[in-house]
């Protein structure tokens, strides 16, 4: 059974991206991953009979942040000048107050994210890539009886860390 | 009666069983006579969705998919120096002391001036290089661990290998940076890390030949593919570095085939009974593909090393007939390293 990659990557693309945003926690390099990601799907000649090629994508995709994570400190010494400059290109005031409140919720998601397990983190952000519960079970190598307590604490530790960093930030503006 | 437990009922809010599956029916039923447990559910699932909702935040504003077409094009096989698949990541490094192949005299430049142009630019090649060439020993099937690349202090004098007359015994890695920086930066990181080291070693140590143009005729053991390219290249390397736009994209890296390696006469050593994949021709030397089998893939780096170089991997050294040094590592048995070297002799 050969695998329509076409497919795969109409239903899947967005998913991984938002899946590596929540590892390099930048949008253009989540994207550029997820490209490679596929790229690289479609070059492994034995990828090409997969029984489950959504799982097989998050794999190369995970081993992708992986690596970059490794790499991220010393390709920062020559980004950290080009946001600099990004930087004073600001939007219009209205847009401006909006990109920066979604910044920090998102620095707030990240924060929630940080703190909790490896793999609960793991086994929640696969769930919000839309992955099953069998495939959830496969690329962590947890049971699947074990994967709806996991998610049901690390969702729990999610909203509890992260609503309570809502509120403190609102009782801090006064 | 049992209630339902907090990761069943998880698991039926998220619909992971299919309703005519017998844990499913095993808690609707129960569902239908315990409210408890239907507050519950309808707890765990206002737990899901208020968890989606906070994960939504924390995604990119917009993101588009490109085209699929366009992936494919650049999934193409005709890529240029690219780090392997992840089916392909597992490579073994030989770095081979056998044959070498120079630019041929170009004017000396200033190494260090020429690093720092080139370091910044093709920084993702030269870690995608790295990462074929690092000799680790990292037993893993995923990509390779990116060695971090030499710092552009490093002296890179020895970069090309130009000297052919270097001297009838040693086979030294020495020569002149070929006038076009940024390619040579990149095809830098062609040769094993270690042969940067050792290398340097040589040159701090006044072991390098200067040379210019070649004035005799390149030592003959196993040279005839030096002469080949150092013809090619006396007679106009600025011919050869306005190589096709591929080589120079890809830093100076021309990938050819195996046919069209053998009709330039180069000289290659192979794994026999291995598919070849392809041949890059650089600065530094060969950098040869083969199949492995299993997803792997075998790489073979042809390089001149001093005959009293030490290796600095981890791997195993094999001392081959011709006196040639073959040091393996990478993540495959010990026992299957030593047989391709020994397949190699």
């Amino acid at each position: 059974m050969s695998i329509d990659w076409a497919q795969v990557y109409a239903s899947t693309y967005e998913d991984v991206v938002r899946f590596l945003y929540r590892k390099v926690w930048d949008a253009d390099r989540a994207q550029d991953l997820a490209q490679e990601t596929f790229v690289r799907c479609l070059r492994d000649a034995n990828a090409q009979t997969l029984i489950n090629a959504r799982g097989f994508v998050f794999t190369v995709a995970n081993n992708l942040a992986r690596d970059e994570a490794r790499t991220a400190i010393r390709r920062r010494k020559h980004l950290v000048l080009l946001k600099g400059e990004a930087e004073v290109a600001r939007p219009a005031a209205a847009d401006a107050e909006e990109a920066i409140e979604r910044e920090q919720k998102t620095a707030a998601v990240e924060a929630a994210l940080a703190d909790m397990s490896d793999r609960d983190r793991e086994v929640l952000l696969l769930w919000d890539a839309g992955l099953s519960y069998q495939e959830i079970a496969q690329q962590t190598g947890l049971a699947i009886g074990a994967i709806g307590t996991t998610l049901s604490r690390a969702r729990r530790r999610l909203v509890d860390t992260y609503e309570e960093m809502e509120r403190q930030k609102h009782v801090a503006r006064g | 009666m049992s209630h339902v437990d907090e990761g069943e009922l998880t698991a039926y809010a998220d619909g992971a069983w299919a309703p005519h599956e017998a844990d499913a029916q095993r808690i609707a039923q129960h569902l239908a006579e315990c409210a408890n447990c239907r507050n519950r559910l309808a707890l765990a699932q206002s737990l899901s969705a208020r968890a989606s909702q906070i994960l939504a935040v924390a995604a990119p504003v917009q993101v588009s998919t490109p085209p699929f077409e366009q992936l494919r094009a650049e999934a193409a096989p005709r890529r240029q120096w690219t780090a392997p698949p992840m089916a392909w990541a597992a490579t073994v490094i030989l770095a081979l002391g056998i044959g070498w192949f120079g630019r041929g005299a170009v004017p000396r430049v200033d190494t260090r001036s020429a690093v720092m142009d080139g370091s910044a630019e093709p920084s993702a090649l030269q870690e995608q290089d790295a990462a074929l060439v690092a000799p680790s020993v990292e037993a893993s099937a995923s990509v390779p661990t990116l060695t971090p690349a030499p710092t552009p202090a490093s002296p890179r004098g020895r970069a090309v290998l130009g000297s052919a007359g270097a001297g009838a015994a040693t086979t030294e890695v020495v020569g002149q940076v070929a006038s076009a920086p940024a390619e040579i930066t990149a095809t830098d990181q062609v040769a094993a890390e270690e042969g940067a080291r050792a290398e340097a070693r040589d040159m701090a140590t006044g072991k390098s030949v200067a040379a210019s143009v070649p004035a005799s005729p390149p030592p003959p053991a196993a040279q005839m593919a030096n002469t080949s390219l150092a013809e090619r290249s006396a007679d106009g390397v600025m011919r050869r570095m306005a190589a096709p736009a591929e080589a120079r994209k890809a830093g100076g890296i021309e990938h050819i085939a195996i046919a069209e390696a053998e009709r330039r006469g180069l000289e290659l050593h192979l794994v026999p009974e291995l598919e070849v994949l392809r041949v890059g021709v650089g600065s530094k030397g060969l950098i040869i593909e083969q199949k492995l089998g299993d997803g792997k893939m075998l790489t073979i780096t042809q390089t001149t090393v001093s005959p009293d170089r030490r290796s600095d991997t981890d791997g195993p050294v094999v001392v081959m007939r011709n006196g040639a040094r073959v040091t393996l590592a990478g993540p495959v048995a010990l026992d299957s390293l030593r047989a391709l070297a020994q397949k190699i002799r």
